[in-house]
């Protein structure tokens, strides 16, 4: 059994023990501005030049600096022009004053990951690392794939800390808006509606969600083998656009498409840009 | 006219947002399946036979082995031990992580100058092998399934912690390039590497407890140091120091950002 002394003394010893525990964890780490001239120093001290890099690298110019300083917290307006200005200054335009050239030299540049690592020479060509941000090629998606594809258009969107790109974005989406409005607002049946989509539709099966229009159904064969017959020609359709866009088949209509469902006649009409969304029909295809 | 130009965009829309996000999925379900495949019988097991071997073999000029080395909970105690590093030594003064742990022991114990102990700090290849590779396989497989738990109650401690932040967030060199440039964003990736956001508990979690890891692409185990090494060279930086401040701060900083996570490693990697 304890007495009361030594009770006192394991819990006083306690106490210290608990005290001394709270000062190291209660020590203050270094001030913001300690630990950038801290880091700098660590830095300074940490790396080897290797080939062609070397330690002036570690150097930032008023840029890095700048970007460096604010980089957890929103750049103040005044600051972010200045570094704005200062960049924009340093582009050099082409002195023949041409702006387009060879885009497949262009996405050589582009798609190249190389250069000024110390694991290159001189020699190595220096790509732009473009592909490391940005889809290149749609749906390329062993080289160029994001988990969600994110086109160069898009990329700003991940990064919305910079009220300038959340301005963009809010233009963008207006754009957008106004299109979706309009085409919500067209009326139900209308022939625009969902050209291609539905059971039985050019889409349908497709296994492709939204996919454009590449196939359309031709009427059957007329019978007595004189080729299919020319639904615009033959009255049955009233205007072109409802061949395959109608919302409503007309009976007549519906017969064509599960006749050809099972005729070898299956036509390709190839979209082949806006123009062509709806386009007329040849009378023969095969 | 104006209604076909109308349903034109709104079908070219529809394909654009569409079809391109049906591949993504398809292709992250495909690097899933090969994640998975490449689990079962990782080689990093040979480093660690390999490291266990060294850890006990009596070495250096005084001719003893590392059994003696602290790791930081005691003389010789390696089992979850790695969970709890970077921390800071009051033999050295310094805060170290476990593989400038490891070469203060080679130096202390085994009597090796600097020189020695840090020769040949990552493998290349079956002439080059590095003892400091199979020594961390070994020791960080003991804590494997332990919860990271690095402390920062010393004031070198929250130093290095507070350096290393700098550190990530530090732009330079020809392609203005931080840590942060490639880790501070979610659900990025370049090619088909996913890229883990570092500034987020749950990403710091996910990458650091997954290092050191068999690399199947370069036929070697990689460790943490390696990792920051060859993450600086893609920086466009000059080479990070094997058991440099600089290094050790880095790592405290995601270390302890990792805190709380079960620790999975040496795992296997593309």
């Amino acid at each position: 059994m304890l007495n009361r002394n030594t009770k006192i003394a394991l819990a006083s010893a306690a106490a210290v023990a608990a005290l001394a525990g709270c000062a190291g964890s209660m020590a203050p780490g270094p001030s913001d501005a300690e630990a950038r001239a801290k880091a700098l120093e660590t830095m300074k001290a940490g790396f080897n030049e290797k080939g062609i890099a070397k330690l002036d690298r570690l150097n930032q110019d008023e840029t890095q600096a700048l970007c460096t300083q604010y980089a957890t917290g929103n750049v103040p307006k005044d600051v972010a022009a200045k570094i704005e200005q200062a960049n924009m200054a340093a582009i050099k335009p082409p002195a023949d004053g041409k702006y387009l050239g060879d885009w497949k030299r262009g996405e050589q540049v582009a798609q190249r990951g190389t250069g000024f690592q110390y694991s290159d020479t001189k020699e190595t060509p220096v790509g732009g690392n473009c592909y490391a941000c940005h889809q290149l090629t749609k749906g390329d998606f062993v080289w160029h794939d994001r988990p969600v594809a994110v086109s160069i258009r898009q990329d700003p969107r991940l990064r919305t800390r910079d009220p300038e790109v959340r301005l963009g974005q809010g233009v963008e989406h207006a754009g957008l808006f106004g299109l979706l409005v309009h085409a919500a607002f067209r009326p139900r049946g209308h022939p625009l509606r969902a050209a291609d989509q539905g059971r039985r539709r050019a889409a349908d099966g497709s296994g492709v969600p939204g996919q454009q229009v590449t196939d359309v159904i031709l009427p059957e064969p007329r019978a007595g083998g004189a080729g299919p017959r020319d639904p615009i020609a033959a009255g049955d359709v009233p205007e072109p656009m409802r061949r395959a866009t109608d919302a409503e088949p007309a009976p007549a209509h519906a017969k064509y498409v599960a006749a050809t469902r099972q005729s070898p006649v299956r036509p390709a009409i190839r979209w082949a840009g806006p123009g062509s969304l709806f386009p007329t029909y040849p009378s023969v295809a095969r | 006219m104006g209604k076909r130009i109308l349903g034109a965009a709104a079908a070219a829309l529809a394909a654009a947002f569409a079809a391109p996000l049906v591949l993504g999925q398809d292709t992250q379900k495909e690097i899933e399946k090969y994640r998975e495949a490449l689990v079962d019988g990782n080689p990093a097991e040979l480093w660690e036979a390999r490291g266990e071997g060294l850890w006990k073999k009596p070495a250096g000029p005084k001719n003893v082995s590392l059994e003696k080395c602290d790791l930081g909970l005691g003389p010789g105690v390696v089992k979850g031990a790695y969970a709890r590093l970077p921390r800071h030594f009051a033999d050295a003064d310094r805060v170290m992580d476990l593989e400038t742990r490891l070469v203060h022991c080679r130096m202390t114990l085994q009597g090796m100058t600097f020189e020695e102990a840090t020769k040949q700090p990552f493998g290349a290849g079956n002439d080059r092998k590095s003892d400091n590779d199979a020594l961390v396989a070994f020791i960080t497989a003991e804590s494997k399934g332990m919860k990271m738990d690095v402390p920062m109650a010393h004031p070198k401690e929250k130093e290095a912690y507070a350096i290393g932040e700098k550190m990530f967030y530090f732009r330079g060199g020809p392609y203005d390039f931080s840590c942060a440039t490639c880790h501070a964003t979610d659900n990025t990736r370049i090619r088909l590497q996913d890229l883990p956001n570092l500034t987020k508990q749950a990403g710091a979690q996910l990458a650091y407890t997954r290092w050191p890891a068999y690399r199947v692409s370069q036929g070697e185990l990689r460790t943490f140091q390696w990792r920051l090494n060859d993450c600086f060279r893609q920086q466009r930086f000059p080479e990070l120091k094997f058991t440099s401040d600089a290094s050790i701060a880095l790592t405290a900083f995601l270390a302890r950002n990792a805190n709380g996570a079960e620790f999975k490693a040496p795992t296997i990697k593309r």
